[in-house]
């Protein structure tokens, strides 16, 4: 019983390491987010309406955009709160789910001035460019790139976005690191 | 990322070996309901003051109140979309931590309904009680049997409360679930 549980144990430390401790593995300190949106459904004031059960990669929840949806829950913290490090490329993993070749949503990254205003960096990920298979769960990478010299100040915001997608696209099990 | 594999694959041998039982045979059965270790949630909700990088039991991030603090970050749910069915008996677990003898929060659990707009059920534990030894992390836990009129419109609501605390005083590691048995 003791070995079982033993085992059992570096099992779980192991999935910690893949889900992004920051104690294992060498990305320490460099992960933005990592996140299974099980700890988000109820928390806090995360925006439930953003946050479903119908679709799920893994546990039950999921983040989605659909109609009267145009944005999944985002996350948005200044850029110098996001990362201990000034952020350069922006490694993005997570699996989704287009239910059509219609389902045309993009991942995005946005950076705001602090103030408001026009962003100071916009890239979508159009999720039709990697997804080719419809009705189950894909994963998607890619890696952003923000310009230099941004300020701590302004605002990293990471969304799923619903473009011209006419039918709902659910996004889970999403992984941001800060590569060096 | 080989490494990885590498973990999850001991993790099946391990859940093989366990036979997929994810408690004891000594222990009630159990339903999850929610878990939160505070690692992933700065960034996607808008007040998230509570949570710390002083100390943590499990990761990084941990809850606290203090003098400046009233409540931490909490969970909030109807009982109807907690769980597809009525929920009578609830197991609070986490970890405690306490600074001082003056640490005194407590985790609270309420049942707030909405149409009365006020709190018709309340409980939780004292960390004064439950925690004790100031300056280490330690295990709390309570079994909560709700009231036999609870409705499915009734929010649940799990809580670090400062109570009387004037030292500041952790969570992390909060698990809820239903005892089943």
């Amino acid at each position: 019983m003791r070995l079982t549980r033993a085992r059992l144990l570096v099992g779980l430390v192991g999935l910690a390491a893949c889900s992004g401790d920051p104690r294992a593995g060498h990305y320490v300190g460099d992960i933005i987010t990592a996140t299974d949106f099980e700890q988000l459904a109820g928390w806090g004031d995360a925006d439930r309406q953003t946050l479903t059960q119908q679709q799920a990669h893994s546990g039950r929840t999921a983040t989605f955009v659909g109609p009267a949806h145009a944005y999944s829950l985002t996350y948005h913290l200044p850029l110098g709160k996001a990362s201990v490090h000034p952020i350069k490329p922006l490694e993005l993993d997570a699996w989704v789910y287009l239910p059509s070749g219609k389902a045309n949503a993009v991942l995005a990254v946005q950076v705001l001035p602090a103030g408001g205003g026009n962003p100071l960096h916009d890239e979508q990920l159009h999720l039709l460019d990697q997804v080719h298979e419809f009705g189950s769960w894909q994963r998607v990478h890619h890696v952003f790139v923000l310009p230099w010299g941004l300020p701590g100040e302004a605002e990293l915001r990471i969304f799923l976005g619903q473009a011209t997608s006419p039918e709902p696209v659910y996004l889970d099990d999403l992984t941001v690191k800060a590569r060096e | 990322m080989s490494i990885c594999r590498v973990y999850f694959a001991w993790l099946l041998v391990g859940l093989a070996a366990t036979g997929c039982r994810w408690s004891g045979a000594d222990e009630p059965a159990s339903h999850q309901i929610a878990f939160n270790d505070y690692e992933a949630v700065m960034g996607w909700m808008g007040s998230t003051e509570s949570v710390t990088l002083e100390r943590a039991h499990s990761g990084s991030h941990a809850v606290k109140v203090d003098g400046g603090m009233e409540y931490g970050l909490g969970y909030g749910m109807k009982l109807g979309q907690a769980a597809d069915h009525p929920l009578h008996k609830l197991h609070l677990e986490a970890w405690g931590f306490m600074t001082d003898p003056q640490s005194t929060a407590q985790l609270g659990l309420q049942l707030y309904d909405p149409a009365q707009r006020k709190p018709v059920f309340s409980d939780g534990i004292d960390y004064a009680a439950a925690v004790k030894t100031p300056g280490k992390w330690l295990r709390i836990s309570k079994d909560i049997t709700l009231p036999d009129n609870a409705s499915s419109t009734q929010q649940l609501r799990v809580f670090l409360w400062r109570a009387s605390a004037s030292s500041p005083a952790y969570l992390d590691d909060l698990r809820i679930s239903e005892v089943t048995q």
